[in-house]
């Protein structure tokens, strides 16, 4: 009998190949341990394997930078030549900055890039290709599907293309019926894909095929978000799903609340991991939460929790440009608390 | 000779229409009916029952590659609901009731299975998960309407069946034996073959297509967008729009008073579109260029006809005088001996 498998998508930001499993195996044994759990072997139990588009939108990045520079270069012949030096250089000087490590770069544009370039088909195309072989591997009965952030919008736009209700498998279509192939499980950690969708029009991810049963694409559907994270406030995702499980966690243990690590050690949700996937029974639940509330930082972010507060209550708030208007001034009040 | 150029261009760009990547491979020519092994030993006997399922099954979806039309939806239904009795019969002669109240998943199953239809085709699993709660649970899916999973109790009755298993791995023996009664529908979805074609495509595309700003990724994405919206995975653009793309050019004036008849120059496409995945790929755009002679207009307007995607040859008018120019990447191919020019494209492309 094939083993289970546990597919991790990285969210947005530069990640280097096997940091994201590295976070994920470091975030279950720490709470495995804060639960008691002494054996860790279990975490053998199961297969694991990551899905990369960092690498990529790093690549696209420099690409961009390099071809600004080489532009650049050739136009520096033209100076002294009767060309206006300045207007040259403009014609370059935004492109030549993607190589940058400053966090709009490394952060911000590879939600620009996914979202409103062709860039986020390939990504779609390269990451269906990597989840049909492990399919045919290990069956899709024992696959399960982690994703943080960006790498929400990433699975679920693939997955929704790729489970399809009037697929017909003698058709030049490469889709699956819904329904049919589900896999174990979908875990979405912080999921944006609700945002993600307003840039790229695909399908809306509360009509999508991305969800439980005859019409969907996993057998349990499980999404995780904190009260105060900034990236799910706006266009939370709330979906009536069968089978399927919310997690909202309040409590602050860092001032940056996206935490991958953080979301995962969340003592509820390690339960459900531990219990669900690795079929670890947790006995002392009440010892790892109150271990995991004692280092807990909400007296010192209450300005941060009212500011959020403020702006989820605030209906005026209904466009992506408002929010990140109101992003921004908790942005600048996290920073000034990190 | 303005028109002609213009002409010339114009027809290039339209005489071939024929595009490769519009060209894939159906997703299967030929049904595979090998039934997926059973890897348990409690439900030998079922299995051979699955066996002769599978394989009325596998003839079936054969006859509705054919045509749809030509499938009797009503007498598959009733061979697979007969799968589903004999399925719970091997649960109840095992007495596994003692376990599990498995009876409203296979009353679902019966009526999902009965009601067969080739065109909303359903092919239930069974499956044995842990539960989020606690224990393990057992299910059908898909279900035309599905009833709550049924839990699996650790009881001791379960040594009776099998001394070295429990509850849960006698549903899990069951479901390989039951499993494989679909595997036709299984084998025939493999998508190995077209995702590696369309993988292959963006490949492509994105190695020999023209190089874009981006803010031509971003127009081409937007021109596209239909295609982008499919609800099914798609290949590349089939289009490059270009614009405001700057260019360093070599131009060409036969009649320059001054004697300045080569000079480098800038270029500034304005607008254009390049068919890159022609047979000869060819692109055009609106481009002005600038020059700096002394006796003649510096600015000229005209058009840039682009060949493979990564070369460009343009004509433009500058006042009354023509001239026409080629993109530096054609130095490159005509081997001019200027080094830096040289690395120049190298590191552009």
């Amino acid at each position: 009998m094939p083993k289970q498998l546990i597919i991790l998508v990285h969210g947005m930001g530069t990640h280097p190949k096997g940091e994201i499993l590295r976070e994920f195996k470091k975030a279950i044994t720490d709470r495995a341990k804060g639960f008691g759990i002494a054996d860790l072997s279990f975490l053998q139990k199961v297969d694991y394997a990551e899905f990369n588009y960092s690498e990529y939108f790093d690549a696209i990045r420099k690409q961009f930078a390099e071809n600004a520079k080489a532009r650049k270069k050739g136009f520096g012949y033209l100076a002294g030549m009767g060309f206006e030096e300045k207007l040259l250089d403009q014609l370059t000087t935004f492109e030549s900055n993607f190589g940058k490590d400053e966090f709009f770069y490394t952060h911000w544009l590879d939600v620009i890039l996914y979202s409103t370039m062709y860039f986020g088909e390939k990504v779609r195309v390269d990451f269906i290709r990597s989840f049909e072989k492990l399919r045919k591997r290990y069956d899709h009965k024992n696959i399960h599907i982690i994703c943080h952030s960006l790498g929400t919008a990433v699975v679920h736009d693939a997955l929704a293309k790729y489970y399809r209700t009037d697929s017909n498998p003698f058709d030049d279509i490469p889709d699956l019926k819904t329904g049919n192939f589900n896999i174990a499980s979908l875990w979405t950690f912080a999921n944006v894909s609700r945002m993600v969708n307003l840039l790229n029009g695909l399908t809306d991810p509360l009509h999508s095929t991305v969800t439980t049963g005859k019409d969907g694409c996993a057998s349990n559907f499980i999404n995780i978000r904190h009260k105060y994270d900034p990236f799910t406030w706006f266009k939370t995702y709330d979906r009536n799903i069968e089978n399927s499980k919310t997690f909202e966690n309040t409590v602050f243990k860092k001032i940056n609340t996206h935490d991958f690590y953080e979301y995962v050690t969340e003592p509820r949700v390690a339960k459900a991991i531990l219990s669900f996937i690795y079929e670890v029974t947790v006995n002392d639940f009440e010892k790892g939460m109150a271990d995991y509330m004692v280092e807990s930082l909400n007296q010192e972010v209450k300005e941060v929790k009212g500011l959020i507060d403020a702006a989820v209550d605030d209906l005026s708030i209904n466009s992506l440009k408002a929010a990140i208007d109101q992003f921004k001034i908790i942005q600048k009040k996290i920073d000034e608390l990190s | 000779m303005t028109s002609k150029t213009l002409a010339l261009c114009l027809s290039l760009t339209l005489i071939v229409l024929w595009h490769p990547s519009s060209v894939i491979a159906s997703k299967n020519t030929s049904i595979d009916c090998t039934v997926a092994p059973y890897n348990g030993t409690l439900f030998a006997s079922l299995y051979e029952t699955t066996e002769e399922t599978a394989k009325t099954f596998c003839q079936a979806i054969m006859r509705s590659t054919i045509s749809q039309n030509n499938i009797d939806n009503t007498h598959i239904g009733s061979i697979l609901s007969d799968f589903a009795v004999k399925s719970e019969q091997a649960l109840d002669e095992k007495k596994l009731i003692n376990s599990a109240d498995y009876k409203a998943q296979f009353k679902a199953l019966k009526r999902t299975l009965g009601n067969f239809d080739i065109k909303k085709i359903m092919m239930p699993e069974f499956k044995v998960k842990p539960s989020m709660t606690s224990g393990a649970e057992g299910y059908f899916e898909p279900l035309e309407e599905a009833p709550n999973r049924f839990k699996i109790n650790e009881v001791e009755y379960c040594r009776t069946i099998s001394s070295d298993s429990n509850c849960k791995a006698i549903f899990e023996d069951f479901a390989s034996a039951f499993n494989p009664y679909r595997s036709a529908y299984d084998n025939v979805y493999d998508n190995t073959k077209l995702l590696s074609e369309l993988g292959e495509q963006w490949d492509n595309f994105l190695y020999i297509s023209k190089s874009q700003t981006i803010l031509e990724v971003w127009l081409t994405t937007w021109a596209n967008y239909r295609h982008f919206k499919k609800d099914h995975l798609v290949g590349p653009p089939g289009f490059q729009v270009i614009a405001f793309h700057p260019q360093l050019v070599y131009d060409s004036m036969s009649n320059a008073s001054d004697g300045s008849n080569q000079e480098l120059g800038l270029a500034v496409e304005w607008i254009g579109v390049n068919f890159w995945n022609l047979k000869i790929p060819l692109g055009l755009s609106f481009t002005s260029i600038y020059t700096d002679r002394a006796n003649e207009k510096d600015t000229g307007h005209g058009a840039l006809l682009h060949i493979y995607n990564h070369y460009g040859v343009g004509w433009a008018r500058h006042k009354d005088e023509d001239s026409f120019y080629i993109t530096i990447d054609l130095l490159k191919m005509f081997e001019e001996k200027k080094v830096e020019y040289d690395k120049y494209a190298k590191s552009y492309f």
